[in-house]
């Protein structure tokens, strides 16, 4: 899986939603993003943040907990639509 | 504040009166066709007709009864997220005559004991091991275990004759906004009638097809989606959760033609443009459980184009006290300002403005009131708050509204706020749902909500918490949206912070929470400049609320 992608997602959720005292820069990427206060809706937000700063479209069929449950699987996901 | 002295409605009459009938016409109604169809994105896909769900629900009323001993007036607790299972355990538990407690699993600890606390089940029944192991005095047991348990030996069912009509059937914990929980008891005549009355305004038949995405130990699914869908032949198609785009991937699959949401789902999915012809076997989503901003209404039919029809109720009524049917829906974007309904009164309900006898002449708004056979028994164990809510037979929302008469001379509801939430400032009464369609106009893309606090100088103030967006907010463009707003309704002060507004779990604003972090500005007089002011800078914070 590339770095470079979880690298940018990092940044895109620090920009998104900065957490106090813990830079998303140290964020494990298989952690759900529940854990970091995304819930089911504002995952929404993200997402659409994500297609629009990686220039992608997923498809609504993708659009389940196993494929936007953490940062890895996010990232795997963003390599697959490329 | 009384009410009309109106004459009351007809009774309705009901294809089934009971839980125990609607489960027991299930293999005639649906027979070969889906009952319940399970459209998890991410497990297999499952289904079940007529005969296969009714038998399924037998086969764990049967377990409930001979192994756990539950029996007519036991109160059962399901504590889980959605599943078919729990479509099954739910309809079993008020088949047997029990009464089921639906709980939030994502509560917490100490919510979840305050349910429990307050309706003393004799067995609670959760969906994750992951639970914790005691809740109160009750026992626990895991879901998919017992319907591994009840599989290894079939038992049969009692008889829908032993219920009775009146008897209860569900205790529905509000998610109190501003107070502690309370158990709404609703008989199986309040579900059998309001599924009634939904079928004659939805016009639900066995050709239709539903999508629920909304959690079932909430009343709307629980009334809607599961109880009304069962009762009327229409295929339920239920999802774990609220999947964002993910839904129109559902909806294509299983050519779903009514799908439930709530204003906040409405909201994500207006995030990202669908083509209508691609759904186009989906007539209409049905808006309930929170109020609809003309803005969110708007935005949704740009992006999507799907036609909404807007509901409104309280678990004290069942489900839907108002509702706007297939006839009658929002087809296309409204314009800023516009009022938008929440229709008429169901069937078998009658709805009413409470005006105080000073106001009568001068306001068409008060306390909107709600009376017939949808209406709860009481609250569990609370006397003394039935009364308080239902004097002399209208139950009594808290809502403000108005009814206006629609061209076939049908009065339509209207929702102004809540009548908690209403600030009175300098002794003028604001409602904050009111200043912020206004404020919508103004900044259309920010996400905002309104708040009074305690202010000592004109009794309430009006607060304003801007959530900022990711590229910044312009402070100077913020100014001026505000200081070309009524100056009496115009916030004196804005909070900008980087946390989600707090909502309950069906997205309504919890002002209560929202008003407490203006608390530091108590003694401020606030004179005609803006304060605009940064949340973390004060020191205050907002309360993170659940899902």
């Amino acid at each position: 899986m590339s770095r470079e992608i979880i690298q940018r997602l990092r940044d895109l959720l620090d920009a998104y939603r900065p957490v106090e005292g813990e830079p998303h820069g140290k964020l494990d990427e298989n952690e759900p993003l529940t854990s970091y206060g995304i819930d089911s809706i504002s995952l929404y937000d993200f997402i659409c943040l994500i297609e629009s700063d990686f220039g992608i479209s997923i498809a609504d069929v993708d659009f389940n907990r196993d494929n936007l449950q953490s940062l890895g699987s996010i990232a795997q996901l963003i390599e697959r639509t490329r | 504040m009384l009410a009309p002295d109106l004459p009351e409605v007809a009774p309705v009459q009901c294809a089934a009166a009971t839980i125990g009938e609607i489960v027991e016409r299930l293999g005639q109604i649906y027979e070969d066709r889906p009952a319940l169809v399970w459209a998890s994105p991410t497990e297999e896909l499952a289904r079940w007709d007529g005969p296969a769900l009714k038998a399924e629900i037998e086969l764990l009323a049967g377990y409930l009864g001979e192994v756990h001993a539950i029996s007519a007036g036991d109160r059962v607790a399901v504590c889980a997220r959605n599943h078919p299972h729990v479509v099954m355990l739910d309809m079993a538990i008020m088949s047997l005559g029990a009464i089921i407690v639906p709980i939030d699993p994502q509560l917490g600890d100490n919510g979840i004991e305050e349910l429990i606390a307050l309706t003393r089940p004799c067995l609670v029944i959760a969906s994750d091991r992951g639970a914790p192991g005691e809740y109160g005095r009750g026992d626990v047991v895991i879901l998919a275990d017992m319907v591994a348990a009840a599989r290894r030996v079939e038992r049969g069912a009692p008889t829908a004759a032993a219920l009775n009509p009146d008897m209860p059937a569900a205790i529905i914990c509000t998610s109190g906004t501003t107070a502690r929980s309370k158990g709404v008891v609703l008989s199986h005549r309040n579900l059998a009638v309001n599924a009634e009355a939904l079928v004659r305004l939805h016009r639900l038949n066995e050709r239709r097809v539903h999508l629920c995405v909304l959690p079932l130990f909430h009343g709307n699914a629980f009334g809607l989606s599961m109880v009304t869908s069962l009762y009327a032949g229409v295929s339920l198609v239920m999802a774990d959760e609220f999947s964002g785009p993910g839904i129109w991937a559902i909806v294509r699959r299983h050519r779903v033609d009514i799908v439930s949401l709530t204003p906040s789902l409405l909201r994500a999915l207006s995030l990202r443009a669908v083509e209508r012809s691609s759904i186009p076997t989906l007539a209409y989503a049905i808006s309930a459980a929170a109020p609809l901003t003309v803005a969110i209404a708007a935005q949704f039919l740009d992006r999507t184009g799907v036609p909404i029809s807007q509901g409104y109720g309280l678990s004290e009524c069942t489900n839907f006290a108002t509702g706007s049917g297939s006839g009658d829906l929002i087809v296309s974007p409204p314009a800023p300002g516009t009022s938008l309904t929440v229709g008429r009164a169901v069937a078998g309900c009658q709805v009413t403005i409470a005006l105080p006898p000073e106001k009568e002449s001068a306001s068409l708004v008060g306390e909107v009131l709600i009376r017939g056979e949808n209406l709860m028994l009481g609250y569990w164990d609370d006397a003394e708050a039935t009364t308080q809510a239902v004097p002399r037979g209208w139950l009594r929302t808290g809502d403000l509204g108005y009814l206006v008469d629609d061209a076939q001379g049908a009065p339509r509801l209207h929702l102004v706020g809540r009548l908690k939430e209403i600030i009175i400032r300098n002794g003028e009464n604001f409602a904050p749902t009111q200043i912020e369609e206004q404020l919508r106009i103004a900044m259309p893309d920010l996400d905002f909500a309104v708040a009074g606090f305690a202010n000592d100088s004109v009794g309430e103030e009006i607060g304003l918490y801007i959530r900022a967006p990711r590229d910044g907010l312009d402070r100077a463009q913020l100014r001026l949206a505000l200081a070309a707003m009524d100056a009496k309704r115009r916030p004196r002060i804005a909070l900008i912070g980087r946390d989600d507004i707090p909502r309950t779990i069906t997205g309504k604003i919890r002002r209560a929470v929202l008003g407490r972090s203006f608390a530091a500005f108590a003694r401020t007089a606030f004179g005609a400049e803006i304060v605009l002011r940064d949340i973390d800078e004060i020191g205050s914070e907002l309360q993170r609320t659940g899902p």
